[in-house]
């Protein structure tokens, strides 16, 4: 994983080997960190051969003119920082027209496609500007693929955690299972289904939280907070925020919370992992567990959730809003830091 | 440390039977009609947190036999009335097998397959029917006390239903289970495959063939007691997309299926039409119950089973107190309370002996009034709310200035005849707002607040209850005075109103109506003359205006309309408004948008009334974008 001036030793590193063809996928919306990723691989070196733009929304006209006028300007200068012939626009909606959530099927339909590869060695996701019911299944996809196809699958992100708590999603009160990580969680053979939930805290979720809280009948919770983190006080912060729910609904008792680095998805992941073989081992003589995880917290962090959803076979529950706005008053500075992690290929082939 | 009892989950996510019931008023079974239970669809409809998905966990075997178990305790006995009224338990044991079907999940995402329309519902009625048949058959073990699914060799299913898969005498139940579960493992990993979709070609069905077979004759299983009422229940069948619930409902009415089968879904699914249809249809092979109905219409049984809840969750606390409704002060007590009454009663007088002491018309009641409250010192709060209401009455007259010229003074009795409880209400609301004093206190009215929803009360009685907890830990009092009621109320309403762009689909143009609507609810309600006693709570479009609504045509060539569907829509299910209608008044049918009562008090508007304000679509859509802008003092004055 490169962060950092190691975002840039890693692209730089990579981008001397001639014989490398990147393909980068991003998310081309409203979020001012959509480009961000690209630009820091070009001042690296690494400019990418393709770039696929995933152009989402619900199908239904956009009311938000402040949000219409950043996607346009992002649009803009995208045009001015790669050539057009390079780019395919790639249009994912996200509302079916009884306004129920699509877009995690319709961007496995538009990703999944091995032909779309050919030529490729590596494939990079810009996750910065996606919201999680999309690249969760991207990825997800991606990395079925990518043994086959293009063999070296990378993510990066700007990571924001201020900004994330400043973009509000809105409306959201459905908890559903992501597509591709439904991981055999709802089955009605199970014997003895015990569901073990892991919500990876973030800021102003209670709507979402409470969503998924009504989803299942839980056997346990664990909730992720994140520790280390920038703001030391980030954890305490988000208990007190969440006191009712955690110690009145869910009696959480202090042995239960879970501490992932806020700055390194694969703690984040090694601690998901951990939860996993734990649960499964103890509770598997009383029933069946059936681990969950959710995510609300920054990209970082629901990355190593993702990366532990997909090697431990756990269910992603997740609360799909109908729109997001940003809130200005709680808008900071758009530079995040720059993280890159490779999730794929070289680095784990067995010599 | 103390738990909030109030915020342990609700009934329905309950740990273990014995909270659930501890926890569940059975009043909310009222809503049950009392024939064709059992061999008639029946359909529950609410918003969330009404009630329904409880309702359904009554009748699960855990519960059922643990309702059986306890059937002596005095608690129990109400409950135990009412299901044997139903005849779902005797003193034997349950007569019902019930089995829970939740409609989430995979089923919806069926849709977005690339396959064909016939192809996908073969995949929808596969896959439901491989887990009615798996649930069902859990059920049974539960009942019996039974491993699931390895005694399930022990279980067998005579003579099959009229039309089925495979025709056999008897089928074991372990062999079916076997079926089911590779037909359910085969569907569901390809519907959340990432790559491909094969599935085995047995896994389809074009109905729900599983509620056929248990329409045979009762299962037997050896040595053990099974249930002949064999009941499948659907929840949460709004996500379920529109064609999938409108193949099921056909489906379960099928004459051929005998077994008892019900559904639940929220609101949210269905037309802006069929929102504000009454919840009380019933069809020939159908009965429908719409849960907010119910409650408005009978809300005196309403309130008991707000009661009930509420004495059942502090009776789990370590307070010793048995009565909610006991904590909460249903009068002005505190020093500064009484103080600020007395002030209110001397200057109501004042004012409206300054307005009407020399009309003559009025003499005998400013008379009476003076006579009924003089040398009451106790009676504050009464005395206020009587002046108030003699000069709102005395204001709605003035314009008929007879009332100087007049030669006689009016009857007392007029004057007791116009006094009527909305009026004396009104009132009470002006002089509240008039003299800052409480408003929203007393059990009626805090449960008042709760619209119909259970959930919402809970919400209300949680936040009460920290305060009470508040207020004994730092050993002041052990009751929540009138000002301590009001100020939880008001901050819960505002709360909610802030919270509705991130709850509620469409969530900030939701938030900026209901802010419209309240804004101007309030500004009429204020009127001198109070001429919508006790108040007015919501606003109403004219019926042939709503109904471009709903009309796609209209929709499509203008925008702004289909904005304000979607608005309405989400507001509505989501219980932030309720529709009524369509009501007729002044000659003309109405489409009635009253507020969520939890948010009354964020505009100081009354609990219960049903009053309304007419307004033009246009206004309508103004407030939408703009929001509502009070005129000027300027336009005010203007003729």
């Amino acid at each position: 994983m490169g962060a950092g001036k190691h975002f840039n030793q890693v692209w730089r590193s990579l981008s001397k080997d001639s014989n490398r063809r990147i393909l980068l996928i991003i998310g081309l919306g409203f979020d001012p960190r959509c480009l961000k990723g690209l630009e820091g691989m070009i001042r690296a070196g690494a400019i990418p051969n393709g770039c696929r733009a995933v152009e989402y929304g619900s199908g239904r006209p956009d009311r938000n003119e402040g949000l219409i006028a950043l996607a346009e300007s992002n649009k803009q200068r995208l045009e001015a920082i790669l050539p057009q012939d390079k780019v395919q626009k790639v249009q994912v909606r996200t509302l079916s027209d009884d306004g129920r959530n699509v877009g995690g099927r319709r961007i496995v339909e538009a990703f999944n496609s091995p032909q779309d590869y050919v030529g490729y060695t590596d494939v990079v996701v810009d996750i910065s500007a996606l919201p999680p019911g999309l690249y969760f299944p991207l990825i997800g996809t991606l990395l079925q693929l990518a043994a086959r196809s293009f063999h070296n699958l990378h993510v990066i992100v700007s990571d924001n955690p201020a900004l994330d708590s400043s973009i509000v999603a809105e409306g959201g009160d459905r908890a559903e299972m992501i597509v591709g990580f439904e991981s055999g969680t709802e089955r009605a053979a199970t014997a003895d289904p015990l569901h073990v939930w892991a919500p990876v805290l973030g800021e102003e979720a209670h709507s979402q939280l409470r969503a998924i809280s009504s989803h299942r009948d839980w056997t346990l919770i664990h909730p992720v907070l994140p520790f280390p983190s920038k703001n030391p006080r980030r954890g305490d912060e988000l208990v007190t925020s969440y006191y009712d729910l955690l110690f009145d609904e869910w009696q959480i008792e202090p042995e239960d919370f879970i501490y992932a680095n806020e700055q390194n998805p694969f703690d984040v992941y090694r601690a998901l992992v951990s939860l996993s073989v734990s649960v499964r081992s103890s509770l598997d003589s009383i029933g069946t567990p059936q681990v969950y995880v959710s995510s609300h917290s920054s990209k970082l962090m629901s990355l190593g959730a993702l990366l532990a959803a997909f090697e431990e076979k756990l269910g992603v529950v997740h609360v799909q809003p109908s729109s997001y706005f940003i809130d200005s008053s709680n808008r900071e500075d758009s530079d995040g830091e720059l993280y890159e992690v490779w999730l794929a290929g070289e680095p784990y082939a067995t010599p | 440390m103390q738990r909030n009892p109030f915020r342990v989950q609700t009934s329905e996510h309950a740990s273990n039977q014995e909270e659930f019931l501890s926890l569940f008023g059975s009043e909310v079974l009222e809503i049950l009609p009392k024939d064709g239970l059992w061999n008639r669809l029946l359909i529950l409809e609410a918003a969330p947190g009404a009630g329904k998905s409880t309702i359904l966990r009554l009748f699960t075997p855990e519960v059922l036999k643990e309702v059986h178990r306890n059937r002596a305790r005095p608690e129990n006995l109400g409950l135990i009335d009412r299901l044997e009224n139903f005849d779902a338990v005797s003193t034997r044991g349950p007569l019902v097998l019930g089995t829970l079907v939740s409609c989430r999940g995979q089923y919806a995402a069926i849709d977005d397959l690339e396959l064909s329309h016939a192809e996908k519902r073969r995949w929808f009625f596969g896959l439901l029917d491989a887990r009615v048949t798996l649930l069902t058959l859990r059920s049974v073990c539960t009942f019996a006390g039974l491993q699931y699914p390895n005694d399930l060799d022990k279980l067998t299913i005579p003579s099959l239903g009229s039309s089925t898969d495979t025709a056999r005498s008897s089928l074991n139940g372990f062999e079916l289970y076997q079926k089911a579960a590779a037909r359910e493992d085969s569907l569901a990993t390809a519907i959340d495959s990432l790559t491909s979709h094969e599935v085995c070609e047995d896994s389809f069905r074009t109905q729900l063939s599983a509620l056929r077979i248990f329409s045979g004759p009762q299962f037997e299983m050896s040595g053990v007691y099974l249930p002949e009422i064999c009941l499948t229940m659907f929840d949460d069948v709004q996500d379920l997309t529109p064609w999938q619930q409108a193949e099921l409902v056909k489906d379960l009415q099928n004459r051929d299926i005998r077994t008892a089968r019900w559904m639940a879904r929220r609101l949210d699914v269905l037309s802006i039409d069929e929102l504000l249809q009454s919840g009380g249809t019933d069809g020939r092979d159908y009965q429908c119950r719409r849960m907010e109905d119910w409650a408005r219409g009978n809300r005196a049984k309403f309130r008991r089973l707000l009661e009930t809840i509420a004495d059942r969750r502090i009776r789990k606390t370590d307070l010793g107190v048995n009565n909610f409704a006991s904590l909460l002060d249903s009068d002005l007590t505190t020093q500064s309370e009484i103080n600020g009454a007395t002030a209110a009663s001397e200057k109501t007088r004042e004012d409206v002996l300054a307005a009407h002491g020399d009309e003559f018309a009025y003499s005998s009641w400013i008379k009476v009034t003076e006579a009924d409250y003089k040398d009451k010192p106790d009676a504050h709060l009464e005395s206020a709310k009587h002046w108030r209401a003699l000069d709102i009455i005395t204001n709605r007259r003035r314009p008929k200035r007879e009332a100087r010229l007049s030669h006689e003074p009016r009857p007392p009795d007029d004057l007791y005849h116009q006094k009527t409880s909305d009026v004396l209400t009104a009132a009470e609301l002006l002089v509240a707002l008039d003299h800052r004093l409480p408003f929203y206190y007393s059990f009626p009215r805090i449960s008042g607040l709760a619209s119909s929803n259970i959930e919402q009360f809970l919400r209300i009685g949680g936040a009460i209850f920290d305060k009470l907890l508040l207020l004994q830990v730092t050993g002041r009092r052990s009751n929540i005075s009138a000002t301590e009621q009001d100020q939880i109320a008001r901050r819960l309403a505002r709360a909610a109103i802030e919270a509705l762009p991130r709850d509620v689909p469409f969530g900030s143009e939701v938030q900026r109506l209901v802010q419209s609507i309240g804004t101007y609810s309030r500004e009429v309600t204020t009127r001198e003359a109070a001429s919508y006693s006790p108040g007015v709570i919501g606003v109403g479009l004219r019926q042939s205006q709503f109904e471009l609504l709903l009309d796609d045509e209209e929709i499509q060539h203008r925008a702004e309309l289909g904005r304000l569907r979607d608005v309405l829509r989400s507001s509505i299910a989501h219980n932030v408004l309720e529709a009524r209608g369509p009501k007729k008044v002044k000659g003309h049918s109405w489409m009635v948008f009253y507020l969520n009562r939890l948010l009354s008090p964020a505009f100081r508007l009354p609990v219960v009334s049903s009053q309304f304000q007419e307004i033009a679509m246009s206004d309508m859509l103004t407030w939408l974008t703009y929001g509502y802008r009070p005129p000027s003092r300027q336009e005010r004055l203007l003729p």
